[in-house]
C-alpha cells in the first residue's frame, strides 16, 4: 500500500515537472553549515538558469565516502556526478566507469589553461580527460607559536630549533613519520625536498641519496621528541609539541575546541627546495549516467571562473583555478594562505594500481624497520625499492 | 567474631561494586557530560565530570549542542526510519530464529546436525568478505535502495538461532514428553512451553538485537542512496562530519542515539529474571 | 503406542517446518554469498572489472610471497595472540559480572547494575575511545599515575607495540556486557530446588558453585566460548575505534594490531584486491572451522 502511495506521488511529481532532467550529485557532507548553505545556493543558481535541470544532491560522510562510491560502482548504482579522490580516478576510468569528457571539453571550447596544472592533471587517463578539478589541498607544518617564535626554512634549522625546545617527557620537538599508512603518506614530501622522486616511468627510484636523507632526517628528528610525548591525548594541542605536518583541515578542529591554542603555519622546511604532497577531489560523471549533457553542464558550471572558489569553500579547501586562488577568502586569510602558498611546491602521488599497497605495506615498512634501528636508510630503502618494483609490475 | 567478619565481607562488597560501577559507567557519564559542556571546556588534561567553564572556573549547564542536533535536518524522519526497522527486524529475528532453534533442539529429522554446522559455519566468515555478494542479491530481489533492504536481508542470525538452541536444549525432555501426553502438537510445545520457559534468554536476544540494529552502520550506509530512507546512525555520522571536530555536539548526537535503547533496555532487563520454578526435574 | 508413532512421524515433519524460514532465509543470505565469495576467491577482481580466472594463485601467493603479502602471517599472529588473551578475559569477567549481580538480592539494586554493567556496550564508540585514551594515556594516564604512585613504571601502553594488543584485550574484556547478559540468562534458569537440596545436605557456598552452578551453566559456556572465539578471529571494530585509520590503513603502531580482518578490509576496499581478500577470510574460515570442530568434540556441550 505505502508503495502503491509512493508509486502515485512519484507519477504525479514528475507530471509536474514534465520535461525535467534530475541528475543525482554525491557530495562530502560539508564540515560547516554556513558551507551547506553556499552549495545550496550554487544549485539554486544553476537551476533557475537551467529551467529543464532539477540537482538532487545526496551528502554523505567524507570518511566512509570511498567504501559508498566504490560498494555502489559493484552494484552499479552509481549516480550521475559524483566528487572523486584523485588517485581513484585513474582506477575507475581504466574499468570504464567514468564518462570520458574530452569531446565535452572540444565541443565547448572550454579553456583548460585557467586550471591550475597539478590539479588538472589528476583529471588525465591516457591521455584523455575524465574530470574537472574540483578542489586542491595540501600538507604543510603547524606549530606552536608559545615555543617556537620564528619557524624553521630549512632542515638545518628545523634540527637546530628541535634541539633548543626539546625537554625530555615534557616537550617533543617535532611529530616525527612513523612506520605507518600516514607516515609513509607524508615521506614523498620530505624526498622530493632532498631534491628526489618516488617513481619515475613507472619504476621506483625513492632508494637515492635524497630517500637516505630524508630518513637521517626523521631518525634525528627522532631524538629530540619522544614517542610518549607524542602518542599523548591532543599533545600538540596542549603544548607538549613544537611542529607537526599535517592539513587545512586540522584548522576547524584547533578553532573550535582549542580556542587558545596559538598555533602558526609554514612551509614544511627544505633542504633543496620546497615540496609537499597533493591531494583533493575531481568532479566525474559515470558512463552509465542518462544525462550526461545536463550532468556536463552542472559540472561545468561548478569549476567555472564564477564559481570555482565557492566551491572550494564548500569542500573547505583551496580553488583549482588561477584566478579563483585570488579570491580575498583564500588569499587573506593568514593561515589559508600559508597553504596556498605551500600549495605551490605541491607534487601529485604516483597513480600506480598497487601505489596504496606499497605506501602501506612497503614504504610503512621502511620507515618503521629504520626508526627502530633495524636497518640502515639505505637497507631499508633497497629492499623497498625492489619490493615496490616487484608490486609495480603489475596492471 | 562472626558478625565482624559479616561486616568486613559486606565492605568489601560494596567498595568492589562501586569502583566497577565507576569503570563501567565512566566514559557514558563523560558523554552525557560532554555533551553539555561548550567546545571550548571538552578538553582538559583531566576528564571533569562537570561542566566547567576553563577561565572562570563557573560551573554551568549548556543545551546548545541539543538543540543544534535536533535542528539538523531529517532527523526526525531518521527516527521514524530507525524505529520501523529496527522493531521490524527484531520481530523477524526472533520468530524465525526461535522457530528454527526449536526444531534443531526439540525435534529429530534427517540431515539436521549437518545443516546446522552448515548454519554454524557461515559465521566463520568476516562480515566484509560477504557483503559484496550480499548487496548483489539484495539488488536482485529488488531490495536496493529501500526499507525492506534493511530488514530482510538482516531477518536471521545464526549467533541467536545457536544461543536459543542452547537453552531449548535445556529444557527437560519429559516436561514435553507430559505435555504430549495431554495431545499438545508440535505449534503447542514451541508456544506454551519451549517460549514461555526461556523468557530470560529470549530477552537477552530481542534486546541484543534491538540493539544491533540500531546501531547498525556499515548495511545501511552500502544499501541506502536516497536521504529520506536514511537511518538515524547514517543522519548521525553526517551531523558528526560536520560538527568541525567539536566533541561536544558528537556527543550530544550519541546521547539522543543512545537514549532509546538505554529505555528500551531499562524496561526490558526485569525480564530477565528467573523463568518458571521446575517442577519434576530430572538429576 | 499408536499415538507416539503418529506423533514420531509429524516430528520430521514439523522439524522441517519450524526450521524452512531460517533455512530459506539462511540460503539466500548467507549461504549464498559466502559460496559466491568462494568463487570470487579464485579470481583477480576490483569489485568493478569482471573477475578474472586466476585458479589457487590467490591462496598460494598468500602463503609464499612475503613480497606481495608481508603482513599475512604477520597478521595471522596477532590474531591468534589477541584470542588467546581477549577470549578468557571476556568469557570469565562477564560471568564474574554476571555472578556478582545474580547474588544481589533486591530487585532495584539488581536492576541498575544490570545497566549499568551494560553501559559500555551501548556507549558511543567516540567516547569509548577518548575515556580509555585517558586511561592508558602515557603522559597523564589513569593507569600510569596509579602505578607511579606504587612506585613502578609507566608504560605508553597503546603507543608500544610490545604491550599495545594486550592493552585492546583489556577493552574487550571492559566491554562483556553481551557475554554477562547471556550469563545470566543462564544463571536464571537454574532451578532453585538444585540450591535448596544442596543446603539441607550442607554444601558450602563454594560447592555449590562448583558442583551446581558451573555444570548448569555449561551449555551457555559453551556457546559463548564457540561464538566467542568466532567473533575474536575477526576483530576488527575494537581496533578501529581507538586507532582509527591512519592515513587510510589499518593497523596501530609498526601494525603491531593489524589484526587479520583488517588485513583483509584493508585489500578489500582499499587496496582493490577483491579476490584476495576472498582468498584470505577462506583461510580464516579453515582455521576457525577446525577450532570450532575441536570445541565440539572435546568440550562439554550440555550438563549431563
Amino acid at each position: 500500500m505505502k508503495n502503491f502511495i509512493f508509486v502515485l506521488m512519484i507519477l504525479f511529481l514528475s507530471l509536474m515537472m514534465f520535461g525535467k532532467t534530475t541528475i543525482t550529485f554525491w557530495g562530502y557532507e560539508t564540515v560547516d553549515f554556513s558551507q551547506k548553505e553556499i552549495m545550496a545556493n550554487l544549485v539554486d543558481k544553476f537551476q533557475s538558469e537551467n529551467n529543464d535541470i532539477k540537482v538532487n544532491v545526496v551528502y554523505l560522510p567524507k570518511s566512509d565516502f570511498e567504501i559508498k562510491l566504490k560498494t555502489a560502482a559493484a552494484v552499479s548504482e552509481l549516480p550521475d556526478v559524483s566528487y572523486i579522490d584523485q588517485p581513484l580516478l585513474p582506477l575507475f576510468a581504466k574499468d570504464g566507469l567514468l564518462l570520458n569528457i574530452t569531446e565535452y571539453v572540444e565541443k565547448d571550447n572550454l579553456d583548460l589553461s585557467n586550471y591550475i596544472k597539478g590539479p588538472l592533471d589528476t583529471c588525465i587517463y591516457k591521455g584523455e580527460y575524465y574530470g574537472l578539478p574540483i578542489s586542491q589541498t595540501s600538507v604543510a607544518m603547524i606549530y606552536n607559536r608559545d615555543l617556537i617564535a620564528e619557524p624553521p626554512k630549512t632542515w638545518d634549522e628545523l634540527l637546530e630549533i628541535s634541539k633548543e625546545i626539546y625537554i625530555p617527557g615534557e616537550v617533543s620537538a617535532f611529530e616525527y613519520l612513523e612506520g605507518d599508512g600516514w607516515g609513509a603518506w607524508i615521506i614523498p614530501a620530505f624526498v622530493h625536498s632532498a631534491g628526489g622522486e618516488m617513481v619515475v616511468d613507472g619504476k621506483a627510484v625513492f632508494n637515492s641519496q635524497a630517500g637516505v636523507d630524508a630518513l637521517n632526517l626523521m631518525k634525528e628528528l627522532k631524538k629530540y621528541s619522544e614517542k610518549e610525548v607524542l602518542d599523548s591525548a591532543n599533545a600538540f594541542e596542549t603544548g607538549h609539541i613544537g611542529m607537526i605536518v599535517n592539513g587545512p583541515w586540522m584548522l576547524s578542529s584547533y578553532r573550535n575546541n582549542w580556542p587558545d591554542l596559538n598555533f602558526g603555519i609554514a612551509l614544511i622546511p627544505m633542504k633543496e627546495k620546497y615540496a609537499t604532497n597533493l591531494g583533493g577531489e575531481d568532479i566525474v560523471i559515470y558512463s552509465d549516467s542518462e544525462n550526461k549533457e545536463a550532468s556536463w553542464k552542472f559540472i561545468k558550471f561548478l569549476t567555472n571562473e564564477e564559481n570555482a572558489a565557492d566551491m572550494a569553500m564548500v569542500m573547505g579547501n583551496f580553488p583549482t583555478r588561477i584566478e579563483a586562488a585570488n579570491d580575498p577568502r583564500f588569499n587573506k586569510d593568514p593561515e589559508m594562505s600559508m597553504f596556498m602558498e605551500q600549495m605551490k611546491y605541491s607534487f601529485a602521488r604516483p597513480t600506480a594500481i598497487n601505489w596504496l599497497k606499497i605506501n602501506d605495506e612497503i614504504i610503512g615498512k621502511a620507515i618503521g624497520e629504520v626508526l627502530s634501528n633495524e636497518k640502515t636508510p639505505q637497507e631499508a630503502l633497497d629492499d623497498a625499492v625492489e619490493a615496490a618494483n616487484e608490486l609495480l609490475k603489475e596492471e | 567474631m562472626k558478625n565482624r567478619k559479616r561486616l568486613i565481607i559486606k565492605f568489601i562488597a560494596i567498595l568492589v561494586l562501586s569502583v566497577l560501577t565507576i569503570v563501567m559507567v565512566g566514559p557514558f557519564a563523560w558523554m552525557i557530560s560532554t555533551s553539555l559542556k561548550k567546545s571550548s571546556d571538552v578538553f582538559t588534561e583531566i576528564p571533569t565530570l562537570l561542566p566547567r567553564d576553563k577561565k572562570t572556573g563557573e560551573i554551568y549547564i549548556n543545551f546548545k549542542n541539543y538543540l543544534n542536533v535536533f535542528k539538523y535536518s531529517g532527523i526526525g524522519k531518521a527516527f521514524l526510519n530507525t524505529i520501523i526497522v529496527t522493531f521490524s527486524a527484531t520481530v523477524l529475528n526472533l520468530l524465525i530464529n526461535s522457530m528454527a532453534a526449536f526444531s534443531f533442539a526439540c525435534t529429530k529429522w534427517p540431515a539436521r546436525k549437518k545443516i546446522f554446522a552448515l548454519l554454524l559455519s557461515t559465521m566463520m566468515v568476516p562480515f566484509y568478505t560477504i557483503l559484496i555478494p550480499m548487496l548483489f542479491i539484495t539488488k536482485s530481489l529488488h531490495l536496493y535502495n529501500s526499507l525492506l533492504g534493511l530488514i530482510i536481508p538482516m531477518g536471521g542470525s545464526v549467533y541467536n538461532l545457536f544461543l536459543m538452541k542452547q537453552f531449548f536444549g535445556n529444557i527437560p525432555v519429559d516436561l514435553f514428553e507430559a505435555a504430549k501426553i495431554d495431545g499438545i502438537g508440535w505449534f503447542g510445545l514451541y508456544r506454551k512451553i519451549a517460549l514461555p520457559l526461556s523468557k530470560p534468554v529470549l530477552t537477552v536476544v530481542g534486546v541484543t538485537t534491538f540493539i544491533w540494529h540500531w546501531n547498525s552502520y556499515t548495511w545501511p550506509l552500502v544499501v541506502i542512496n536516497d536521504p529520506t530512507n536514511y537511518t538515524l546512525q547514517l543522519q548521525l555520522s553526517l551531523l558528526v562530519s560536520s560538527s568541525g571536530g567539536r566533541y561536544s555536539l558528537m556527543m550530544a548526537a550519541a546521547t539522543v542515539a543512545v537514549f532509546p535503547i538505554l529505555i528500551v533496555f531499562i524496561i526490558f532487563q526485569k525480564y530477565l529474571i528467573k523463568g518458571i520454578t521446575l517442577t519434576g526435574l530430572k538429576e | 503406542m499408536k499415538k507416539s508413532k503418529i506423533f514420531a512421524s509429524r516430528e520430521k515433519l514439523a522439524g522441517i517446518l519450524f526450521a524452512l524460514p531460517m533455512l530459506l532465509y539462511a540460503g539466500v543470505f548467507l549461504i549464498a554469498p559466502v559460496v559466491l565469495s568462494l568463487f570470487f576467491s579464485f579470481t583477480k577482481w576490483n569489485m568493478r572489472s569482471t573477475p578474472a580466472w586466476v585458479g589457487i594463485d590467490n591462496y598460494v601467493n598468500l602463503l609464499t610471497d612475503s613480497v606481495k603479502y608481508p603482513y599475512f602471517w604477520h597478521s595471522l599472529k596477532v590474531t591468534l595472540t589477541y584470542s588467546l588473551l581477549a577470549v578468557p578475559m571476556t568469557i570469565i569477567s562477564g560471568l564474574v559480572l554476571a555472578l556478582i549481580i545474580n547474588s544481589i538480592r533486591k530487585e532495584k539494586l539488581e536492576g541498575f547494575f544490570k545497566v549499568a554493567f551494560y553501559l559500555p556496550v551501548i556507549t558511543s564508540s567516540v567516547a569509548v575511545a577518548a575515556i580509555w585514551k585517558w586511561v592508558y594515556d602515557p603522559m597523564y594516564g589513569l593507569l600510569n599515575t596509579f602505578l607511579e604512585a606504587i612506585g613502578l613504571k609507566g608504560f605508553n601502553w597503546l603507543g608500544d607495540s610490545k604491550i599495545a594488543l594486550f592493552a585492546v584485550a583489556i577493552l574487550a574484556a571492559w566491554g562483556c556486557g553481551g557475554t554477562m547478559l547471556i550469563y545470566l540468562a543462564g544463571l536464571k534458569g537454574i532451578p532453585d530446588q538444585l540450591y535448596e537440596s544442596a543446603k539441607i545436605d550442607g554444601a558450602s557456598s563454594f560447592r555449590q558453585f562448583f558442583g551446581i552452578t558451573l555444570p548448569m551453566l555449561k551449555p551457555t559456556t559453551f556457546f559463548l566460548v564457540v561464538t566467542t572465539t568466532i567473533g575474536s578471529f575477526q576483530v576488527f571494530d575494537i581496533v578501529y575505534v581507538l586507532y582509527g585509520a591512519g592515513g587510510g590503513s589499518y593497523g596501530g603502531p609498526d601494525n603491531s594490531l593489524l589484526t587479520f580482518t583488517m588485513y583483509i578490509y584493508n585489500h578489500a576496499f582499499r587496496y582493490e584486491q577483491m579476490g584476495v581478500a576472498c582468498a584470505m577470510s577462506f583461510i580464516l574460515f579453515i582455521i576457525i572451522l577446525i577450532l570450532t570442530i575441536v570445541q565440539f568434540k572435546f568440550l562439554p556441550q550440555r550438563y549431563d
